[in-house]
């Protein structure tokens, strides 16, 4: 990866902590997943994630937007399968 | 002369990573909008006239498809070749991406490395 990517990575990897409690609170709190808000950030982690090397991340997200598209709520189990995924590169990468 | 190239995507890391991706290619210029209603302005204007737009498909507002509609009723535009950029990747998804008669489709996750190749080779002529 060029220089230019790496630091592109990098600000993609200091907006996973706030991904990542976006994720959390939705994970408490169900209504929260109707914001638009959140689905353009679901949406954004599906489709950039991935471009940076974060495949799991990606594909978690895909998950949770496919739900979203379809207007359903995501399920528990898979806002939690992508709040570990990020956790999981937040430890990775101390982001 | 230089390969000039519009891009539009809402997301700010994705459409720099896309502008970044296509300038490793020196001989493509690179021009970004963060909305479909921004690059229908600046075409507008009349200041910049890319030789292919990459739209962003789900975007708030104005979406992809509704973009390549405005194009389409532009005469200065309506033959500009479109290439859709989407994180949507199931097959019925493409395919009636791919009917609304865009010159390409670029999925999410995307190489970063080989990007301008592959925009290069949907607009090339057939051979």
């Amino acid at each position: 990866m060029t220089d230019g990517l790496e630091a592109l990575r990098a600000r993609f990897l200091a907006q996973c902590a706030e991904d990542l409690r976006l994720v959390a609170h939705a994970i408490a709190d169900a209504e929260t997943v109707e914001a638009p808000l959140f689905a353009q950030r679901i949406h954004r982690l599906a489709g950039a994630a991935g471009i940076f090397g974060f495949a799991v991340v990606s594909d978690r997200a895909r998950v949770v937007d496919d739900r979203l598209t379809a207007k359903a709520k995501p399920l528990l189990e898979s806002l939690e399968a992508l709040a570990a995924a990020l956790a999981e590169i937040a430890r990775a990468h101390g982001a | 002369m230089n390969l000039k190239a519009l891009y539009v995507d809402d997301h700010e890391d994705v459409r720099d990573v896309v502008e970044y991706s296509l300038k490793l290619d020196d001989s493509i210029d690179v021009v970004v909008a963060d909305s479909g209603l921004a690059a229908l302005a600046l075409l507008d204007q009349g200041r910049f006239h890319p030789d292919v737009i990459l739209l962003d498909v789900m975007m708030p507002v104005m979406d992809g498809p509704a973009v390549l509609a405005a194009l389409s009723d532009r005469p200065a535009f309506a033959q500009t070749p479109v290439i859709f950029v989407t994180a949507r990747t199931q097959s019925r998804e493409i395919a009636a991406y791919r009917a609304l008669g865009v010159a390409g489709l670029i999925t999410k996750p995307f190489d970063p490395l080989t990007l301008a190749r592959d925009v290069r080779a949907m607009i090339a002529p057939a051979a």
